[in-house]
């Protein structure tokens, strides 16, 4: 009986040493360092995830509200490594191989990872994906035959957005792309506001801790100035004159000399932008041109520089009647051909034209004319005006990429530096100036410039964004006068001038019914060694109606093939884009408006 | 001497058992009862917070499908699209020989489509969780012991 309550006192003695044994041990776990962070870690790894907050990358709208660049949902489609095995390994590769097109081997390779979860290894791996941007209509798919099979539950998806452009090629010069960022034009420029700044956050993963996940503002709108349905015309209109005229490129810009507003903006090439950066870029080749490697710009309209020729003359013009110099009614002796800084100038045709008023100077493009117009308007203050019309920099138009280059000056004579050899100002300069050679501009700094003749001598900044729609609210672009290089009177009598030379010379950019200021510019393309030969740049700048201009229209073909010359080539497509302007404007002919003015 | 009385008495053992047994077993009904509850409203916490969730990661998805739809709609009524079906249907581009001006009083033009604004973002300071969600059962009862306590302070 005494041994039987002792081994009871044994046993009960040995229970309580275990207990107490189990409890030491749990408060050796709970303050030993080692298992402290192994906990800490594992229950971390349970209880919080790593959650990404994407922005809504804001829209780009055309002026009446069409998109022209938003957000398309696609799929991300891999398999949790976790849940392959060898049962259902085979059918998976074989399953998504078949409807993703992807190749065999390679979807086997993404399948056959080995599942590691501890983030901290080289060989972390949860989650393997397997196809990118995959549409809705694949998920479904997929949800269908999980429903009815099995060996396909380790296959899962995500959505996210990806830029989309509805209208595929059309504005893309204008648009720029996205690809993880914003790159040229409108993407490029308005980068920081179209998207937000991305956001990561711990989400607790244990129900009873609910918090509020961080609301991520979307990013915001940009309205545009573009006009969708002009833009597609004039996009088809050049791409058919590009192909008509044997022509390596070529440029229209479109803009409001009111308030500055580009209308439309087409170049060519221009990329689908709805394909990845790398097949975008590769449609704009680096070309060896004359010895030297240059990269097709994205867009030409405001990234590439080139000597304008006589368009160029309406500011030799503009400045000689605006400080006096001359008026429409000078009289001026053509003889064909004048020597300046050493330089002999000739005429066009090499021919001497006579006695001309200086109308018949600016309809025949009279080089030797409009260096005598320099002259007299002296070489100080012929460039005082140059300066004013902005020709020495860039027009800060909203857009990525503008490019500019040196503009040989008094004010500016080596921007090269002091090398003998290096390109240098001289006297002799306004020669060539004065009809548009030996200066380099791009066609938006030309139709910025021209536009101040067709706005009463107002400059406007040119831009592309019309408003900015953020928080619930929109804030609409206020135009902004630049510049104010001449008079009103002279902007009117220019005007009157280069719409009389239009209709005097019977050009192929008369629009009928519709008074319509221009000038036509045909200019010799330098080479390594001087000009060369038997290739042009031609262009035409034109704006219109003139009691009223509701457009001005900037043209260069580069190097037209069916003719050099820019009467030839160009005028015939200002005509045909005015001719379309007027109908897609809403602009109807002259009598017809003034006989409607005059009854309201 | 005078002889004080007092009277003893004593309950059965039997009615003492049965009292300490019934306070035994009320005690034990509270319990579970506060055990039920508190299951009970943990469960109901439990099951909003993943409710929570599932309408977060739902108003995800919605916002991707609103921004989807819009940009299908797009595509549909894309300058190139609608060229093709409005050729299809045999229009042509207007010449300047189709059209007829007219003057009409008080026309006001072509006009823009709405551009649909995006919602003003909440302000990121204020927490619009309300303490139902984010309360314990103790955090409310000492909660609401406090205040009870204060309002007979004064």
């Amino acid at each position: 009986m005494k041994q039987g309550i002792i081994r009871f006192y044994l046993v009960g003695i040995a229970i309580i040493l275990f207990s107490i044994t189990i409890v030491v041990r749990m408060v050796q776990i709970q303050t030993d360092p080692v298992f402290t962070e192994i906990s800490e870690k594992v229950g971390n790894q349970a209880m919080y995830k790593t959650k990404e907050f994407e922005p809504v990358r804001g829209n780009i709208y055309d002026r009446w509200g069409n998109l022209l660049a938003g957000n398309n949902e696609v799929y991300e489609i891999g398999v949790n490594l976790n849940q392959v095995n060898q049962n259902n390994k085979e059918e998976i590769i074989s399953y998504l191989s078949s409807l993703t097109g992807l190749n065999r081997d390679y979807v086997k390779g993404r399948v056959d990872i080995s599942y590691q979860p501890d983030p901290l290894k080289e060989n972390y791996a949860v989650f393997s994906t397997v196809a990118r941007n995959a549409s809705e209509k694949m998920v479904e798919d997929i949800a269908a035959a999980k429903d009815t099979n099995n060996a396909l539950y380790p296959i899962s998806w995500t959505g996210r957005l990806q830029r989309t452009y509805p209208d595929n090629r059309l504005a893309a010069n204008l648009l720029g792309f996205y690809s993880s960022q914003g790159f040229f034009g409108v993407e490029g420029f308005y980068d920081n506001i179209l998207s937000t700044v991305e956001s990561t956050t711990y989400i607790s993963m244990n129900p009873y801790d609910v918090m509020e996940i961080p609301e991520i503002p979307h990013g915001a709108s940009v309205i545009l100035t573009i006009d969708r349905e002009i833009q597609a015309r004039i996009e088809e209109i050049l791409d058919r004159s590009i192909n008509d005229s044997g022509s390596a490129s070529g440029t229209v810009i479109i803009m409001d000399p009111e308030t500055g507003e580009i209308l439309a903006m087409a170049t060519t090439p221009r990329a689908d932008l709805n394909q990845s950066s790398e097949k975008i870029l590769a449609e704009y080749p680096t070309l060896n041109v004359e010895g030297y490697d240059i990269q097709t710009p994205y867009n030409r309209a405001i990234m590439q520089t080139y000597e304008p020729g006589s368009v160029f003359k309406v500011f030799t013009l503009a400045a000689a009647l605006d400080s006096g110099a001359i008026t429409p009614e000078t009289e001026f002796i053509d003889t064909g051909v004048v020597n300046i800084g050493g330089m002999t100038i000739y005429n066009w045709d090499y021919g001497a034209w006579g006695p001309q008023d200086m109308t018949g100077c600016m309809q025949h493009s009279l080089n030797v004319c409009l260096v005598w117009m320099a002259q007299q308007t002296t070489v100080k203050t012929f460039y005082e005006y140059l300066t004013a019309f902005n020709i020495d920099r860039k027009t800060n138009i909203d857009m990525d990429g503008e490019a500019s280059y040196p503009f040989l000056s008094p004010s500016n004579p080596t921007p090269f530096g002091s090398d003998p050899n290096a390109p240098r100002w001289y006297e002799g300069m306004i020669g060539p100036h004065s009809f548009g050679q030996g200066v380099s501009v791009t066609p938006i700094r030309m139709i910025t410039s021209i536009s101040a003749l067709a706005n009463e001598g107002r400059m406007m900044a040119p831009h592309i964004q019309k408003a900015v729609v953020q928080d619930g609210r929109i804030r609409y672009y206020n135009p902004k006068i630049v510049s104010t290089p001449i008079k009103p009177e002279t902007a009117q009598t220019v005007t009157e001038m280069l719409a009389n030379s239009l209709e005097l010379e019977s050009s192929d950019a008369y629009v009928e019914g519709y008074r319509m200021a221009g000038k036509t510019g045909t200019a010799e393309i330098a080479g390594r060694t001087g000009y060369l030969k038997g290739v042009t740049n031609a262009s035409f700048v034109g704006w219109g109606p003139i009691d009223d201009p509701q457009f001005i229209i900037y043209i260069w073909l580069e190097k037209p093939k069916t003719s050099i010359w820019s009467s030839v080539v160009a005028a015939p497509v200002f005509k045909e884009i005015v001719e379309n302007l007027v109908i897609l404007m809403d602009i109807p002919p002259d009598n017809i408006r003034l006989e409607m003015a005059s009854t309201q | 001497m005078k002889k004080k009385l007092t009277q003893a008495h004593q309950q059965k053992p039997w009615r003492i058992q049965i009292q300490r047994l019934g306070f035994i077993l009320l005690v034990l009904v509270i319990a579970v009862l506060s055990f039920f509850m508190n299951l009970n409203f943990t469960s109901k916490a439990a099951q909003a917070g993943v409710q929570i969730r599932i309408l977060e990661a739902e108003r995800e998805s919605l916002i991707r499908s609103i921004s989807a739809n819009r940009t299908d709609l797009a595509i549909l009524t894309s300058a190139t699209v609608m060229q093709k079906r409005a050729k299809e249907l045999g229009f042509v581009p207007a010449t300047r020989a189709d059209i007829e001006y007219l003057y009409i009083e008080n026309y006001v033009g072509k006009q823009p489509q709405p551009v649909s604004l995006p919602p003003t973002v909440r302000d990121q300071t204020v927490n619009y969780l309300t303490p139902a969600f984010t309360q314990s059962i103790w955090d409310w009862l000492y909660q609401g012991t406090f205040i009870m306590l204060d309002q007979e302070g004064k």
